[in-house]
């Protein structure tokens, strides 16, 4: 019996050694980006394109620019997006630039806690440091909200923050995306959209147990998405076969209409809504290029053609070299 | 040519419905999956259409204008009377739990669908006459070799990027004028170029679909 008790005793105060040790391991490199200046429109644009704005703004709810989000509901519990207004109370107005490239590329809060993997980082992290620039710049633009968004409700145990640097040891995949000679500059970047900013594989891309995205079933689709929604596969060529073309996915990317006349619902309606709407034609053209494109090439039947009835749209010129090498 | 797709569509609808049943939908789910399709078909038709992919036709775009108002309003909320929804449906429960909203949806798809008949004979330009400086000056000189970032912005201000205003409140569709015909206020559709109305018809369906239905 005094053994028992003993061994009680020992394997608690490992547990607890473990968990100190967890809790001490540091995670997150220091960044330092000076004093950079960003350009408020391009970051701006490219805050749409990420989906800052349609994540951490309560549209429904008509809550003010980027001060909190609708709740998202996952199996793991509710996590709400925080305010990002640049406030010092209730946003991150009194974070520094060099804070806030930590927070997005590598998921690490000013405090040296680990983000929620909700919050897709890990496809932020290849984005350069005049991005990060661009986008803090744009952020100063919004009225500050002193009222912090609400907090997390996430059960136990994943509502002990230390678990995730293990989660981050054994699943975060950071994005490295690397442009491709012989690519279109199109392909490139739709390249750079899907696989970074506009963050496809988050919802496109299947999830284990714990959340961590599954590389061997990249956009083969996600039939369990928080809200009950349904990702399709979008491999290029379960595209093809759905009859998806670059000039209707483009379309579908700005107004929501698939090839067969129906219109995207889902959280993909709200994506469109509040995200590619607002892109111009040239990167949802891209996005299309990359995803089409298959074993190197964008197959002849889906490039897109010279539109037919294209009186009065000058801005709409398909230059052959676009698309095609 | 137009007709024919609509007398098609008829025809689908029938086909449609043998399909429907053998899914396990009766009655009103089978009815209104059937308008659902029908307008899903028109969509498709007016799509390639609105994106210039093939040749513009007023008269066509007018008829399929007609046929979506016919199915949406009233019309298509009385296929949603409140009871058990059987497993063959797609319809949310949320329908009936915030019905003023889908109610306001189903009419806003019949305006906006009046509005795409009056503005079927512009085509696909704002009438030269209405076209503003800020609006004309979007369409010109955008240079798709620009890549990798955008070089020509399609008209959104920083404001209206970061959410902070409505891009719709500054779009140069909505006129202060109100054309005498035109029943939405604010929105002069006769004004309008047909793919803009489009655009809002598709907006009123991805908003109801991503509240009222299930899955995708």
């Amino acid at each position: 019996m005094r053994g028992l008790i003993r061994t009680n005793v020992v394997v608690a105060a490992l547990g607890v050694a473990v968990i100190g040790v967890i809790a001490k391991w540091p995670i997150g490199e220091p960044e330092q980006l000076g004093m950079l200046a960003g350009d408020a429109y391009r970051g701006a644009y490219l805050a749409r394109s990420s989906g800052c704005i349609a994540c951490h703004t309560n549209v429904a709810a008509g809550g003010a620019s980027l001060a909190g989000g609708a709740p998202l509901d996952t199996p793991f519990g509710s996590f709400v997006p925080p305010n990002i207004t640049p406030d010092p109370e209730g946003g991150i107005g009194d974070w520094t630039l060099d804070q806030f490239a930590v927070a997005l590329r590598q998921g690490v809060r000013p405090d040296g806690k680990a983000y929620y993997p909700a919050f897709p980082y890990e496809f932020y992290a290849d984005m350069s440091d005049q991005d990060v620039a661009d986008l803090w710049a744009a952020i100063q633009t919004v009225p500050a909200v002193a009222e912090p968004a609400p907090a997390h409700d996430v059960s136990f145990p994943f509502n002990l923050r230390w678990g995730l640097k293990l989660w981050r040891a054994a699943y975060m995949a950071p994005a490295a995306i690397s442009p491709v000679l012989g690519q279109s500059a199109a392909w490139n970047r739709g390249q750079q959209l899907v696989a970074g900013a506009a963050h496809c594989a988050a919802c496109h891309t299947g999830r284990n147990m714990l959340g961590g995205l599954k590389p061997s079933a990249a956009l083969a689709g996600n039939e369990n998405l928080p809200g009950g929604s349904v990702a399709p596969s979008i491999l290029a060529a379960d595209l093809v076969a759905k009859g998806w073309t670059v000039a209707n996915m483009a379309y579908a990317l700005r107004t929501g209409v698939m090839p067969d006349g129906d219109v995207l619902g889902g959280s993909m309606a709200e994506v469109v809504q509040y995200g590619t709407s607002y892109m111009d034609d040239a990167d949802r053209e891209a996005i299309a290029t990359y995803l089409l494109t298959t074993a190197g090439k964008l197959p002849q039947a889906v490039a897109p053609d010279t539109p037919v009835a294209d009186a009065g749209m000058t801005g709409m010129v398909h230059t052959p070299g676009m698309v095609m090498e | 040519m137009f007709k024919k797709t609509v007398l098609g569509a008829v025809a689908l609808s029938a086909l449609g419905a043998v399909a429907l049943a053998h899914n396990g939908a009766t009655g009103v789910v089978m009815e209104r999956m059937m308008g659902m399709s029908a307008m899903k078909t028109i969509m498709g038709d007016l799509a390639p259409m609105m994106q210039g992919a093939v040749s513009y036709d007023g008269i066509a775009v007018q008829e399929a204008a007609f046929a979506l108002q016919a199915h949406a309003g009233e019309t298509m909320t009385g296929l949603f009377p409140q009871g058990d929804i059987p497993a063959a449906s797609y319809a949310k429960p949320e329908i009936w739990t915030d019905w003023e909203r889908f109610a306001t949806l189903s009419e806003e798809l019949q305006r906006y669908s009046k509005g795409l008949a009056l503005a079927a004979a512009n085509g696909l330009d704002t009438p030269a006459s209405l076209v503003t400086p800020a609006a004309a000056s979007t369409t010109s000189g955008m240079d798709h070799s620009a890549m990798p970032m955008p070089a020509g912005p399609e008209g959104f201000s920083v404001a209206e990027l970061m959410g902070v205003t409505s891009r719709a409140a500054t779009s140069p569709v909505m006129m202060d004028a109100v054309a005498a015909e035109t029943e939405v206020p604010g929105i002069d559709f006769a004004a309008m170029a047909a793919d803009d109305v489009f655009e809002q018809i598709s907006q009123t369906c991805a908003s109801c679909h991503s509240q009222f239905r299930d899955g995708s």
